[in-house]
């Protein structure tokens, strides 16, 4: 598990997309998302697999390891396209066999809604790819700060995140050891059937969540320690301000959305 | 049983920006009923090395050979690995953490029990190993592992190895974390285990002292290479590489070389202190009847 590389995790560069700021990264993903389910015509596919492709050129990603985080999703995609590609019936029928018929719509309909997923999951890989974790959650900490008016946990809920997030690597690393010192003692989790599995996982579930209690017990110690109290307003290491690239980024993000939306609408798709 | 481990390279993480080669080229033997040491600094290689040996990693590069079972880099090996890593016992760096058992007796049962050995065996081996790290079987068999002290959990985990009966036994850093006293039992201990079951050791170590006097041969990464595999007394003689390395000298090793540049030529060539004291009287013995040597 040491040896791979987390889905979605950060790719170190420096460049341009990594510098935009996190909040108006967030806001910009989730208006894709958007965008991308309103895609209709092939046109407007097209011009988004254009833009992604852009964005991780930008970022300076290699192509193939952008690509290669949609590979846990994959099997879902495929499974998708192979069902609507056998029970949509619209269009003249183009061959059929059994209760599986193949359609000119279902053909359509399996390609577009494969690229979607496709396109959905790789434009939301980017934005963990490109802003690191402790950003994310101060940008989401500084978004959600509003609700500190309804006496909403804001800063409760950033260090709950930040915590959680600062430990997965220790306990990813934790897991592995404990993982192989039980595999050193014979135990196999990859083999047998599913309950002889699920037995043995127990040799590591058990003291993995004895190791993460001993571990937030020590946590909360250091943080008592050093006078660490909830409701105390504190000051930020890292202070965010908007730049210039973050207008280019909203631009560029609300020209891409305009043209899907001119497409589905006005030019009713151009094939 | 020895094992023979030739040309093994491994890089984490390949092709990514996190990349890095953590074994260059390693070509080692660990001699059979010899006690081998492997020292080196924090992220020279050492565990990645060990956990190679019982294919807990795969081997990217190179090969080993543990007796009979060859491990190699090719993607369909046919290798049993329970039967391997029943002959290559391995306690990692604070075993007490791998304890999950209601009770001692079925924890160290653990091991035994994926081996597939019958119940009456079992029993037998696990009340051995309990005895042979010095705990009371009858006191402790039916007690939680978790309500034990740090140190009756460490000699449980390596009960729990001991009790698999391995042929080798690979000890990651036995002392972390253990006062003067423990140390001193854990070496104790470690010397049981070679007397009564189990010939050939490898003790990976950060302490040079307590390895200096146990090791028959040490064997010294840097960076994921090996820079020497030498018996403790000629590897000493490298005070310079060694401190370049980031590495110490058993205490009396540096004590005598500070002599030495004073003006005084012990010429004990100790690694221990032990050593190191029979010397001296001697030397002073020496020096008082003029010649004659006597304890």
């Amino acid at each position: 598990m040491k040896n791979n590389v987390t889905f979605g995790q950060l790719y170190p560069t420096n460049s341009f997309v990594h510098k935009i700021d996190a909040r108006i990264k967030l806001l910009l993903t989730i208006l894709y998302i958007i965008t991308v389910l309103f895609c209709e015509s092939y046109f407007s596919y097209v011009i988004t697999i254009a833009v992604v492709l852009f964005v991780v050129l930008v970022s300076k990603i290699p192509i193939w390891n952008a690509i290669k985080t949609v590979k846990p999703v994959i099997f879902i995609i495929l499974l998708t396209g192979l069902i609507n590609l056998f029970t949509i019936r619209e269009g003249k029928v183009l061959c059929s066999w059994w209760i599986f018929t193949i359609t000119e719509g279902s053909v359509d309909f399996a390609i577009k809604m494969s690229l979607r997923l496709f396109l959905l999951v790789l434009g939301s890989t980017l934005l963990t790819m490109t802003t690191s974790p402790m950003d994310l959650t101060d940008g989401i900490e500084s978004m959600l700060s509003p609700l500190k008016v309804v006496k909403f946990p804001v800063a409760d809920v950033a260090i709950v995140i930040s915590i959680a997030l600062r430990f997965i690597p220790t306990l990813i690393d934790e897991t592995d050891k404990i993982m192989m010192a039980q595999k050193a003692r014979g135990s196999s989790i990859d083999e047998g059937n599913i309950i002889k599995r699920c037995k043995a996982l127990v040799p590591i579930l058990v003291p993995l969540f004895v190791s993460a209690w001993r571990k937030s017990d020590e946590l909360a110690l250091a943080l008592d320690a050093r006078c660490y109290k909830s409701d105390v307003a504190k000051t930020k290491m890292k202070v965010h301000k908007l730049s210039w690239r973050d207008l280019v980024a909203v631009l560029f993000v609300a020209g891409f959305t305009t043209v899907v939306m001119l497409d589905k609408y006005m030019w009713l798709g151009i094939f | 049983m020895s094992i023979i481990v030739k040309d093994v390279s491994y890089t984490y993480m390949k092709k990514t920006p996190y990349e890095k080669k953590a074994l260059d080229h390693i070509n080692l033997e660990i001699k059979e009923g010899e006690i081998q040491g492997i020292i080196g600094h924090t992220g020279s290689g050492k565990s990645t090395l060990i956990q190679h040996i019982n294919a807990l990693i795969r081997l990217q590069e190179g090969t080993i050979s543990i007796g009979e079972i060859t491990l190699t880099n090719k993607k369909r090996q046919k290798v049993n690995l329970v039967k391997l890593r029943s002959e290559v016992g391995m306690v990692f760096q604070y075993p007490e953490y791998q304890l999950f058992e209601d009770t001692v007796y079925k924890d160290v049962a653990f091991g035994p029990k994926n081996l597939k050995i019958e119940v009456n065996e079992i029993e037998s081996r696990v009340k051995t190993a309990i005895e042979l790290v010095g705990l009371n079987f009858e006191e402790i068999k039916d007690r939680s592992p978790f309500e034990l002290s740090g140190g009756q959990k460490r000699r449980v985990a390596i009960a729990g190895v001991i009790a698999m009966r391995p042929k080798i036994l690979i000890l990651d850093e036995p002392t972390a974390g253990l006062d003067p006293r423990g140390r001193k039992e854990m070496y104790e201990l470690i010397k049981r285990v070679k007397n009564e079951c189990t010939p050939t050791i490898v003790i990976i170590s950060h302490n040079m002292d307590e390895i200096a006097g146990f090791a028959d041969r040490i064997a010294v990464l840097d960076k994921g290479k090996l820079i020497y595999n030498l018996p403790p007394k000629e590897l000493f003689c490298n005070e310079k590489k060694l401190l370049e390395m980031g590495l110490d000298l058993p205490v009396v090793v540096k004590l005598e070389n500070y002599l030495k540049n004073n003006g005084i030529d012990t010429k004990i060539n100790a690694v221990t202190v032990d050593e190191f004291v029979d010397g001296i009287v001697n030397y002073k013995l020496e020096k008082l009847h003029g010649g004659s040597n006597e304890k």
